[in-house]
Parts: structure tokens; sequence; C-alpha cells
């Protein structure tokens, strides 16, 4: 059986989320300032999304990676920052994930800055910390040392420049960090061609709505078309990483360079369609592009997902 | 969402499989002419004789009426197994016949239906006019009625295989009075009537598969027009749901096979930089990973494509969607050859030359069957609800 579309259970899983995510995270949150997220994450947890893939008897809901991800593609188009997932991975590591699930503690992001020294996002004191690195661990606050606060491109996110020693860490959690980047990438790649959209159908120049120009519409177009390549794909990713395919490698790495297109082009996209109102900060469009650009550069950036699609084998067709 | 496949799936798999490898064509396909029809129809008679003929027509109509899971087993081992393309047997297989089964009376059915299925009559589209392509509606070729036949004067173009077909689809004008979608009649015509000329066109691959065909006073007989003299429009675009979802997938497994062959391809031949090879130049490298990734994400499109018909009986419009995917991927695909053969590709001899005839040809990808511009208006205004505007 073949079935890329969520069954009815998932279906409704999906509504609840996007229900409870665009009520408790509107983007009118990001317009006030850094850490808009710590009160949402400690909310979800309360009704259990922390544990979602966790298995029963640790404590989840023993949900798969078909649910994560209808889980971060809501979070995409609400602009969830990297602690919900960083908590999220932590519960999937932790020896003892409690803490995590039920939301006494959450987990800061740790990235290597590409000359030795770590970004750390969003910490707060007494979270333990994911280093998402060659491969991905959940390591002790302590562990990241001597932090620096700096700026980061996304004014809604916490950033510091740090050191760490991390250790080698989980390869089938670095490709599950990647598949939930992928599908956070298509949920900011969707909302986007949403905003684009509405606005093209209402706003006239010329005395029509710009949508009606085909210079508008087949921008549209392209959002659309990109956002159902990449959704299809990191479905597909989903369904081979949690049936333990051997090609799930190739189909995540596959999911995050083509989500990683559609986000960031339909995040550019949209500002351009949007004109001079595009360009202010008061405007929704400036903050999916700089949140995408802080995305690409977390669980492996295109370059490093092209070098990881090359030297796999190519899936079979039955594969 | 599942991706699984049953034992039964898998035993219908290896039957499959075990009646290609044994009976496809080991002598290369002619690409044009009587010789390109008679190997094109040699192999469908023989998929015929073996039940394979029309694995998603209905078993009413002499085909196999397999399930959308048993197509996609089909198309991809097909594929896979690099069986030759349909050719010129493609119009009637995939739109002439199925037109018939929906709106054609059982007289034509009977005609027409079963030998179309056995390989025995080749069918070739009349739909595009000089001044009609994009704009398909604006169709002037008048068909006036004149007795029991309706008379025909004028031309079609871009109609391929028209130079070895036996039948031609042919949509005219009936009456010039109705709104453009109106006033057409879609007629059946036979291609050795006299007045009708076929001639060729050499397109820019070099080859000749379509034709320009003139019509002078042309006497087609009114029992061949199907649905009405005035309802030719809702007759061509009659869809039928049976195969909806699965057309793109061979199309996608070639499309595939060709990306691996390519990457060996550049694993050989010398690279921009000296004394390196095409694949270790960085450029070259992550155009290879990115086309891997799209094709792999064509699949997975084709894949929600086949859901959503599981779903509902209604196709809408996303198909517009999958054919645009994969035009602008195949041209992506080729462009990037040519530049892994780097100055070897300005030759057409030897090992070059399936590269860039294949190149060439598929520039045919984002016109025919509707530009990608047209496309694009449709994922516009039909899945995203932006307004229709001045064009």
């Amino acid at each position: 059986m073949i079935d890329l579309l969520p069954n009815g259970e998932e279906q409704a899983l999906a509504e609840n989320f996007a229900q409870v995510l665009a009520a408790e995270a509107p983007l009118a949150r990001l317009h006030q300032g850094t850490d808009a997220d710590h009160a949402l994450i400690r909310q979800l947890a309360g009704l259990g999304w922390a544990g979602l893939g966790v298995p029963v008897d640790r404590g989840g809901l023993g949900c798969g990676a078909v649910e994560e991800i209808l889980l971060m593609r809501e979070a995409g188009r609400q602009l969830v920052g990297p602690r919900l997932a960083a908590t999220m991975l932590a519960a999937h590591l932790a020896q003892e994930p409690t803490p995590f699930i039920d939301g006494s503690r959450g987990a800061s992001l740790a990235i290597p800055a590409g000359d030795g020294s770590w970004y750390r996002f969003d910490h707060r004191p007494g979270d333990a910390c994911i280093a998402a690195g060659e491969g991905l661990a959940l390591v002790e606050e302590g562990a990241f040392a001597n932090p620096v606060a700096s700026r980061a491109i996304d004014d809604s996110v916490i950033l510091e420049r740090g050191t760490l020693n991390a250790p080698a860490g989980d390869d089938f959690a670095s490709r599950r960090f990647a598949l939930w980047v992928a599908a956070i990438l298509v949920g900011t790649a969707e909302a986007a061609r949403d905003m684009a959209v509405a606005y093209a159908k209402v706003r006239e120049q010329f005395g029509q709505p710009i949508g009606a120009f085909q210079a508008i519409k087949h921008r549209c177009a392209d959002m659309a078309l990109r956002c159902e390549a990449a959704w299809a794909q990191t479905s597909f990713a989903a369904l081979a990483l949690g049936g333990q395919r051997s090609d799930a490698a190739f189909q995540v790495s596959a999911a995050r360079l083509i989500a990683g297109d559609a986000a960031l082009q339909n995040s550019r996209g949209n500002v351009q369609v949007h004109g001079g109102i595009g360009f202010t900060e008061e405007c929704d469009a400036q903050l999916f592009v700089r949140r995408t650009q802080l995305w690409l550069h977390i669980a492996g950036s295109s370059r490093a997902h092209q070098r990881i699609l090359l030297a796999c084998q190519p899936p079979g067709i039955e594969a | 969402m599942e991706y699984s496949f049953s034992a039964e799936d898998r035993a219908f798999r290896d039957e499959v499989r075990t009646w290609l490898r044994a009976n496809i064509p080991i002598e290369e396909r002619p690409k044009e002419g009587a010789a390109m029809r008679a190997f094109d129809t040699a192999w469908q008679r023989r998929q015929f004789e073996a039940g394979w003929g029309g694995i998603a027509w209905p078993t009413e109509y002499g085909g196999r009426g397999l399930s959308l899971m048993h197509q996609l087993i089909w198309h991809e081992e097909y594929a896979h197994a690099g069986a030759p393309p349909p050719g010129c047997m493609f119009v009637g297989l995939n739109h002439g016949g199925p037109t018939l089964m929906a709106r054609g009376s059982e007289a034509q059915q009977a005609d027409h239906v079963p030998r179309i299925l056995s390989g025995e009559a080749v069918w070739c589209q009349g739909f595009s006019e000089p001044g009609a392509g994009s704009d398909l509606a604006g169709i002037r070729m008048r068909g006036t009625v004149d007795g029991d036949d309706v008379v025909v004067n004028g031309s079609k173009i871009w109609s391929s295989y028209a130079d070895v077909a036996d039948w031609q689809e042919l949509l005219v004008r009936t009456d010039p009075d109705l709104p453009r979608h109106r006033g057409l009649a879609w007629v059946i015509c036979d291609m050795k009537l006299p007045g009708i000329t076929v001639r060729p066109i050499r397109t820019m691959a070099g080859a000749t598969t379509f034709s320009e065909v003139f019509y002078d006073n042309v006497r087609i007989p009114l029992s061949n027009v199907v649905g009405g003299l005035t309802e030719g429009w809702s007759v061509a675009m009659s869809t039928l749901s049976f195969e909806r979802g699965t057309a793109m997938i061979p199309h996608q497994v070639e499309l595939q096979r060709t990306i691996e062959e390519l990457i060996v391809l550049a694993g050989e031949v010398p690279g921009p930089i000296a004394g390196k090879r095409a694949i270790q130049d960085d450029e070259i490298a992550a155009r290879l990973a990115t086309v891997r990734a799209e094709v792999a994400a064509m699949r997975a499109m084709t894949y929600a494509a086949i859901s959503r018909a599981l779903r509902s009986p209604v196709p809408g419009p996303e198909g517009a969607m999958i054919s645009l995917y994969f035009a602008e991927l195949f041209q992506r695909v080729h462009g990037l050859a040519l530049d892994i053969l780097g100055a070897g590709s300005v030759e057409r001899e030897g090992a070059a030359s399936q590269w860039v005839y294949r190149y060439l040809d598929g520039f045919k990808h984002s016109i025919a069957g509707g530009t990608t511009e047209i496309r694009r208006n449709i994922v516009g205004e039909r899945v995203l609800g932006l307004p229709r505007g001045t064009k």
C-alpha cells in the first residue's frame, strides 16, 4: 500500500497541532524581542507533545516519525524556534526523559560555527544542550563553555558563541533532526506561499489584483510547486526513517535539500510579492527570511546534504 | 501514511519482471518513419498477446484493469527494465482509445478500441492549428455538414506520428456562431481519405516525429462524430480516472536512470580542472546531488498523486504540477549532461550523440501538452485560486 497522505487519525492530529500552534504562537509574538517561545514549549509539553515520538514505556506518546513531521510542519508555519526541536530531541536521547517530556526542563541547541567555536541558541539557566555537529549528542549545560552573548540574524532567537567538546554523537538522531528541520522548512515555505497568495488576491495595481498578472501568478505557482515537492519528499523520508529502511539517509538528505530551497525561495519571493511593505520590519514577510536563514545551518547545510546524497547508494525502485 | 508491499504485490512484481526480461526487444528502436511504426506496433502486439496490452484499460475493453498499485508496479518495472516507449502507439493507447471508451458509441468502440489495443491501428492527434496553440479553444478549421458527411478544410499542426498514423482524433469547428468552447466536434478521421496531405516537420533535434496536416474538402462520415456535433470540447477534455496519477511514473523512473548514468559518466570524463574527472568539480558534484534529490521528490510527488487518486474519483488540477516539475527537471538534467561532457558535447557522433539528442529533443517537454506557462496559469488559478486576468 502506498499512501503519502495523512490517514484519518494523522489528519486529526495535524489539525490539532495547527489549531493549538496558530492560537498559542501567533507570528505577532516574534515582533516583541527574543526568547519568544520559552513559555510556548512548556504549554506544548503540557499536552504531551514534547514526548510525541518517545516510546510509551519511556513516558512518551509513542508516535512515530510521521506524527513528528506533522508537528514540525505546523511549528515551521508559526516560525517556532529551535528550542522545541532541541527539547524533543533531548526527550529522545536522555537516560531519564521525564523532565523534558513534562516541561520542567528544556534544551538549547548548539551548532558548530565553522571556525572551531560553537553557537548556542535560546539557552536558559538549567537547560541541557543538544550539540548538533557531525553527529548529534545530548550534553550538560556546562559542556558549552566561555559563552559570549551575540546577536542572531533572527531577532527572536538568543545567540551566544562559546566552546564545546562534543562527543561523537548519534547518526540516527542526526537523521531524525535533519528530517524535522526539513518538515519545519516545508511549513515555513507553505506559510510564505499562503501569505504571498493572500496578498496577491487583495493588493490592486493597474486596476486589478496583482495576482492576475502572470509575473506574480507564476511566482506564486512556483511557490506551490516547491511546497508540493518538498512535502511529498519529506513524507516519504519520514516513512523511510520510521521503517528504518536502508535508503533513509538518502531520502532525508533529499528532503532537507528540497525543503531548504523551498523555504528560502518562497520566503524571499514573499517579500518581493509584498513590494515596499515587504521590506519593512512591521511586515511578517521578513521574519520568514530571517528564520529560514537560521534553519539552513542547523542539522547540516545544503552543501553537507549534497555531499551525503552523492555518497549514498541510490534507492532502488522498491526501496 | 504508508509505504509497503504485500506478498501478492511482490509476486506480481516478479511476474512482470520475468516477462519483461524475456520479451523486451533487443534491437534499437528506429527514431522515425515506417521502421519506427513497425517496431512500435510489433512491441504493442507482443504485449497484447501476453495480456499486457492495456494494463490500465477496463477488462470489458480487453484491458487488464489493474489496480493503481499494480499499474505503479508495472510502470516502475517497465521503465527500470529499459522497455521501449509506446512511441506511435501513445495517442491511441493514452488518449484516442480512452476517449472512445468514455464518449464513443458502441459501434465506434467496437470498430476502434480492439485494434488500438492489439497494435493494428495507429492514432495521431489533430488539435493544434497554426493559429491555435496554447489558446486551443481558438480552433478555426471548419467542418461543415453536407449530407451524411462533415466536410473539412484547413490545416492542423504539431501532429505527432501523423505520417505513420491510420486514424486521427480531429477537432473541427462546426458552428462558428456558438461560444468558442461550444461549436466544436471531435471526429474520428481516416488518414487515408482523399484530400489529406501530411507534411512531416523536422524538429530541432533533427527527427521528423511530428507533422503539419492539410485537409482539402475531406469528407468524413457523420457516423465518425463522437459525442455530438457541438460536444467536441467536452469530449476532448474528458479524462478517464482509471490511470490517474500513474502517467508520470515511466518518465520519473527513466529520468532516475538517466541521472545514475550521468553520475557514472561524470566519474569517467575529464572535468574543467586539468587532471581531474568531471565529478571532482564542486559545481558539477553539487548539481548532480541536487538532481538526484529532485528526481527523488518527483517520485514522492507521484506517490502523492496516486494517494489522491485512491481517495477521490475526481481528478484535481495537481496533475499540472507534476508535469511542470518533470519538464524543467528533465531539461536541467540534460543541460547538466552537456556541461559534464564539456567540449565533447559539440560532437554528435559516438558516446555523446544520445546525450546531445536528448538535450535537444527535451525542449519539447516544456511546450507539448500545454506550455509550462499555461501549466503555471493552471496552478495559479485552479490550485491557488488567483484571479484570471488579462493574459
